[in-house]
């Protein structure tokens, strides 16, 4: 699943956030290591070692670690703004059909609760607004988190362009994936990414669309950016980073042995 | 060795002087012969330095002292003269390589080597702390390896002391990464100094690498006054020997053992006379250098000479004043020359303005993975490069000498940069080839890129250093994940293809994953109408049963497993079970006899589209039978391409030689980068981003239980 939050059933509040992340051009954007916090320490690893006995096992256990994780717009700094509504429905998860068309459906068995908040960079100063989202999704365990990220990897290859709603399509996606150690992926056990472009309802020029994952034990966060017009790239960019360090290091924190 | 320069005397001291060997800021040590026709190294002392207020008195006494230093296992003082306008100091001169050359250009030293070595040098430093001497200096470039047996040079005479410290720091504080913390922190030298300086020497010898790392030498400094030594996996088979080094390594004197105690406790009975205790080639490279001194003029033209100059101390110090201390030239004959630096001229000073030891070498380097997950792919490279610098040597024609220097990264990302380091900071390299794996790029791509060190990889494909640092970085291999689109045009040959399956196990890593997306998004390209099923495991899923299963139960007529060798071998073992008959590809990582093996015979019928040829290619013909010859084997795969890419900085090399001389490192880079190279293999031309241009594959297939080469696999942006 290409996380993100996707389509909230059907109502006006369908603030459509694929779980794709994304940005842009596909064909020449660079194996996203662009979000490693700081090139070149490979060496020191930022993830803490899981303390297992602090896996959730209800869904009310799951949803007590989900609030120490999710952030709210101070995260992003001052330009960012909640959206209305600003959370997604709970209990309900995205799913991209036979048709690359993504529909929501009931939690599956493998998570114990998963949260969509909305934000965005209202329009002006001569750029469009700034769509982005951040999930949080809480498993059991490592390996169901694995699995999630699996499934995400698979709708990739068989998605390449997705529609998110009516009037909203993701075009071109492509992805990484490093677990931690590989490249520059010394903050999370695992970060996936995907890129491509997005086009809205109103048309015009294609915007950039990202999807950064990261995960640590049972969590995985991810933030979804979507480009605006007149909007610069590396600030898009630089927001989702933030956006995602912010949540994952809550995870860790949450999670981790000693003090994460 | 270098020729004397036409300031430089022709005699010093009953010395006909035959060449440089060295030259630093304390002065120059030339190569003589005396009248008697032994050879000496004969250190002159500037005169700047022979001002110091009581620099004559202490270089007279402790000449004296050394003189007296009787001991098999250093360098015997033969002459000096205290009193000259310009000091200088002879001693017997020892033809082999250092033990830093020696461990530089061919690895590490066995341990059973690295306890004799421990032995015959704690004896030479307990003869000398017995005299009130310390060495203060013991180093790898400080250690000759002789014919006869391994010597310990330089004295500590004439180095300066504290006083000459303040001034001249590089001159008297010892070597970074050997000097002992209490000498790091200004204070002054001891015999159990000397003890610490031989741990992180024998350390040394063991790994090839320092026990307090490289880099600045404030980091270094920092790391012997704070840091635990790093001994390395190496030492793991000898704990004894590890117990030992780390108490040499104690950071409070008092707790070292002395010189004579540590002679004691490293038990070997073989005490290294003669050079069986050392690996072959060591023993090939003492052979070269003592052979080499036969080129050297003789006794009767240094008699003969009839344009004897004075020494250059003599216009202002009568000869009379001259004192020879234990003159012995005779009976201690030296079979040895060498291009180690000598007292207190360091190696690495000013390798750009002071005339080096000897004619500069031309050295390639060679960082790989020889001892970690990729061993036998970096080996592989390591001999490729031998066989094309053996055969470049071979040459008549030749307009200078190759050699080869190699260093172990372990292919670990930690390792890399000391790895970098060793093969930078040796002046006489001009270009790498290497790393073998991808982890141990990114780690060094900068000490190359300041460097200017051309760095030139066969093996390591990944697209992720699209975005790094690439001054210096050639990669002569398409970018791995490319694979999947060549992969698609080999199925498109083969037919029958129209639903591919793809599995990424993502126990492999990201470039696999790469590949997976690229193969799913070209097949279409190639096989017009050909879909795609794709599937992803995440790390440690051991059962790929259901998986499979599940991709045959969608039809799939193709297969296109990334990951490791085991994950494909389950593979094969879940399709072979299944009776599944449609076409079996993996990416290359898997192919290998790992693979083979876990499969037995679930492996026949895979193939693989590699950026390497085969064993058995026609092309490489020759070169297969050199290395059968050399080594006793069929090359691995990468030892072809490998062979390639120092044929194509050897042709550089040549071009620059006969255009001049020897060219600088960026030099080199620049030419590197430019125009077209036809190996064994394929052409090499580079890109912009300095990737090599074409996609060039070649596909392998298991038939009857091994893996055999097909042949090229087009280039699929061709195709």
């Amino acid at each position: 699943m290409v996380m993100a939050g996707c389509t909230v059933g059907g109502t006006a509040e369908g603030e459509a956030t694929s779980r794709a992340p994304a940005a842009s051009a596909a064909s020449s954007a660079p194996p996203a290591t662009t979000a490693a916090p700081s090139p070149g320490a490979s060496a020191v690893s930022l993830v803490p070692e899981l303390d297992e006995s602090k896996q959730p096992k209800t869904a009310a256990e799951a949803r007590a670690l989900l609030d120490r994780i999710v952030i709210v717009e101070d995260a992003f700094g001052p330009d960012v703004v909640r959206r209305t509504p600003f959370e997604s429905r709970p209990g309900r998860w995205p799913v991209l059909d036979e048709k690359c068309v993504w529909q929501t459906s009931d939690l599956p068995q493998d998570v114990l609760a998963t949260n969509t908040r909305y934000f965005e960079v209202p329009a002006g100063n001569g750029h469009g607004r700034v769509r982005i989202n951040a999930t949080v999704t809480v498993h059991h365990n490592r390996a169901e988190s694995g699995w999630e990220t699996a499934r995400a990897m698979e709708e990739v290859v068989r998605c390449p362009d997705q529609k998110l709603r009516e009037g909203e399509d993701l075009k071109g996606l492509l992805g990484t994936a490093n677990h931690q150690g590989e490249q520059m992926n010394n903050w999370s056990e695992d970060a996936f990414s995907e890129f491509g472009t997005y086009v809205g309802p109103q048309g015009g020029e294609p915007q950039r669309y990202f999807w950064y994952q990261a995960q640590f034990g049972p969590v995985t966060v991810a933030i979804a950016g979507k480009g605006a017009e007149g909007f610069k790239q590396e600030t898009l960019t630089q927001l989702v980073v933030q956006g995602n360090s912010r949540m994952i290091a809550q995870a860790k924190q949450a999670l981790g042995k000693a003090a994460g | 060795m270098e020729q004397l320069h036409p300031s430089d005397p022709s005699r010093i001291g009953g010395h006909r002087l035959l060449g440089r060997l060295g030259a630093g800021g304390m002065g120059v040590v030339y190569l003589g012969r005396t009248d008697d026709g032994a050879l000496a190294a004969v250190k002159v002392i500037r005169a700047e330095y022979a001002e110091e207020a009581d620099f004559r008195a202490r270089f007279r006494r402790e000449a004296e002292i050394a003189a007296e230093v009787d001991t098999p296992w250093a360098v015997r003082i033969t002459g000096a003269d205290p009193d000259a306008r310009e000091p200088w100091l002879a001693t017997s001169f020892v033809a082999g390589p250092s033990l830093a050359e020696a461990v530089s250009a061919h690895g590490p030293l066995p341990l059973r080597a690295v306890r004799i070595l421990g032995k015959a040098l704690a004896k030479a430093l307990q003869v000398m702390h017995a005299q009130g001497l310390v060495h203060r200096d013991v180093k790898p470039g400080n250690v000759l390896l002789g014919m006869d047996r391994p010597r310990l040079i330089d004295f500590g005479i004439a180095r300066g002391g504290e006083h000459t410290a303040l001034t001249s720091a590089d001159a008297v504080l010892g070597t970074p990464g050997f000097i002992p913390p209490e000498q790091a922190e200004g204070r002054p030298a001891e015999p159990s100094g000397d003890v610490f300086s031989l741990g992180c020497l024998l350390a040394y010898a063991a790994t090839g690498r320092l026990p307090f790392g490289a880099g600045t030498v404030e980091a270094v400094l920092y790391r012997t006054v704070h840091d635990e030594p790093d001994l390395g996996p190496e030492l793991l088979a000898d704990p004894e020997l590890t117990g030992l080094l780390r108490t040499c390594l104690a950071k409070h004197p008092d707790v070292r053992p002395t010189a004579a105690g540590l002679d004691e406790a490293l038990t070997e009975d073989t005490p290294g006379e003669g050079t069986d205790w050392l690996p072959d080639p060591v023993v090939a490279t003492i052979a070269e250098r003592a052979a080499a001194l036969l080129a050297l003029p003789g006794i009767e033209e240094t008699v003969a000479d009839p344009k004897a100059a004075p020494a250059p101390g003599s216009t202002g110090a009568a000869p009379s004043r001259r004192r020879f201390l234990g003159f012995a030239a005779g009976a201690v004959l030296a079979i040895g020359g060498g291009t180690a630096t000598w007292l207190a001229l360091r190696e690495d000073d000013d390798p750009g303005g002071t005339p080096a030891a000897a004619p500069r070498a031309w050295v390639i380097g060679v960082q790989a993975d020889l001892s970690g997950p990729q061993k036998a792919a970096g080996l592989a490279q390591e001999r490729g490069v031998r066989l094309a610098v053996d055969a470049f040597n071979s040459r008549k024609d030749k307009p200078f000498t190759l050699t080869v220097a190699t260093a172990d990264d372990a292919g670990a990302a930690d390792r890399a940069p000391a790895a970098a380091t060793g093969l930078i900071s040796n002046p006489d390299v001009l270009a790498v080839i290497g790393p073998t794996g991808n982890a141990t790029v990114t780690p060094c791509l900068e000490l190359y890129g300041e460097a200017a060190l051309p760095l030139l990889t066969v093996s390591a494909l990944a697209s992720a250093f699209s975005v790094a640092d690439r001054r210096s970085f050639f990669q002569l291999g398409p970018i791995s994940f490319i694979q999947g689109s060549a992969l698609n045009k080999a199925l498109a040959r083969q037919q029958g293809v129209s639903r591919l399956g793809v599995l990424c196990d993502r126990d492999g890593d990201g470039e696999g994953w790469q590949a997976i997306l690229n193969a799913s998004r070209t097949i279409a390209g190639f096989v017009p109408g050909a879909t795609v099923y794709p599937r992803v495991v995440p790390r440690g899923t051991q059962d790929l049963s259901p998986v499979v299963t599940d991709m045959l139960a969608h039809g799939v007529d193709a297969f296109f497993y990334s990951g490791t060798p085991q994950g494909a071998a389950r593979t094969a073992t879940v399709l072979a079970a299944a009776g599944y008959r449609g076409h079996r590809a993996a990416d290359y990582v898997s192919m290998g006899p790992d693979f083979l093996a876990a499969a037995g015979p679930a492996a026949e019928g895979w193939q693989f589209v590699a950026p390497y040829t085969g064993p058995e290619a026609p092309e490489t013909a020759e070169l297969a039978r050199a290395h059968q010859a050399a080594y006793g084997t069929a090359p691995d795969v990468w030892t072809a391409e490998a062979y390639d890419a120092a044929g194509l900085v050897i042709d550089r090399l040549v071009t620059a030689a006969r255009g001049g001389g020897r060219p600088a490192r960026a030099e080199l880079l620049t030419a590197l980068a430019q125009g077209t190279f036809r190996g064994l293999t394929k052409e090499y031309a580079f890109g912009e981003d300095r990737t090599v241009k074409g996609n060039t594959y070649f596909l392998h297939r298991v038939e009857g239980g091994r893996i055999r080469y097909v042949g090229p696999a087009a280039d699929p942006a061709a195709g």
